[in-house]
């Protein structure tokens, strides 16, 4: 499982791996396709520096901006995962200290007002 | 067919976000969970998925507490020594940072490129969600604790 390459570039357009058929097994994507991708995942980010093209060789290219693309995908989600338990954390205290009258106050008080 | 249901967007609406945090409540007064608070919120999130979400079902799929299953995680680094050709470096980073994000989304090991994309932009778009929600209902549940009353209506709703 782990050196199984999961994309690897084609030239040819033959439509990719698609992957909507739910195979498991390494897909060809086209740069095109690639770059669809790409600026999807760009769009979810906060902030990305988007590097224009200026060399001709958008292959080696798009693999380096798709590259930064992830990582910061991959640190944002980590950053995302760190919040959900510092907030796990902070909950699991003030479960701790208030009793269950209180809580139940606190609720119907902050939805009726 | 791209009903706001089925999109990421679907997590980006308030009452998406206020039911959640009154489901989340409701749960963790239960003095009888065996999940961890982390846990019950990541569940509770699964399920507010719809199961329409492989990381959502990922999730789902585990049982046991997470306690008992942190030793099975292995880290494998495999080191490759390759020919000096820049194309082939930055293959491999594609591919490092590829498996990392899958490694990151609950599931999706396996996946191909273009699944995982898919699945990475509703599982962000759900964390968001997820941190919007517990910080309301942290700021409630606070705000219980000190007997004061909150400043903001419909905070378990609010999103900024």
């Amino acid at each position: 499982m782990s050196g199984r390459r999961v994309s690897r570039q084609s030239s040819s357009s033959g439509g990719g791996g698609g992957g909507s058929s739910g195979s498991s097994s390494s897909s060809r994507i086209t740069d095109d396709e690639m770059i669809n991708l790409i600026s999807k995942l760009q769009q979810l980010l906060p902030e990305i520096p988007t590097s224009n093209t200026r060399t001709n060789r958008r292959t080696n290219h798009a693999k380096a901006s798709a590259s930064k693309v992830l990582q910061e995908t991959c640190n944002y989600i980590k950053n995302l995962h760190r919040e959900v338990d510092d907030l796990s954390d902070r909950l699991s205290q003030l479960l701790s200290t208030i009793d269950a009258d209180s809580t139940e106050a606190a609720i119907i008080r902050s939805l009726i007002e | 067919m791209s009903t706001l249901e089925s999109t990421p967007d679907r997590w980006k609406t308030v009452s998406q976000q206020q039911i959640y945090s009154m489901k989340l409540i409701q749960v963790l007064r239960r003095t009888d969970r065996h999940f961890t608070v982390r846990e019950t919120a990541d569940r509770l999130l699964a399920v507010s998925s719809g199961g329409r979400t492989r990381w959502s079902r990922a999730i789902l799929s585990n049982r046991l507490s997470l306690n008992m299953m942190n030793n099975r995680r292995r880290r494998r680094h495999k080191k490759v020594r390759v020919s000096g050709e820049i194309r082939m470096k930055k293959k491999e980073a594609f591919d490092r940072k590829t498996r990392v994000l899958g490694e990151l989304v609950p599931g999706c090991r396996k996946l191909s490129f273009s699944r995982l994309i898919d699945e990475a932009e509703d599982y962000i778009a759900a964390l968001e969600m997820q941190v919007r929600a517990m910080s309301a209902v942290a700021g409630v549940l606070a705000g219980a604790g000190a007997g004061s009353l909150p400043a903001d209506s419909d905070k378990l709703g609010c999103n900024n």
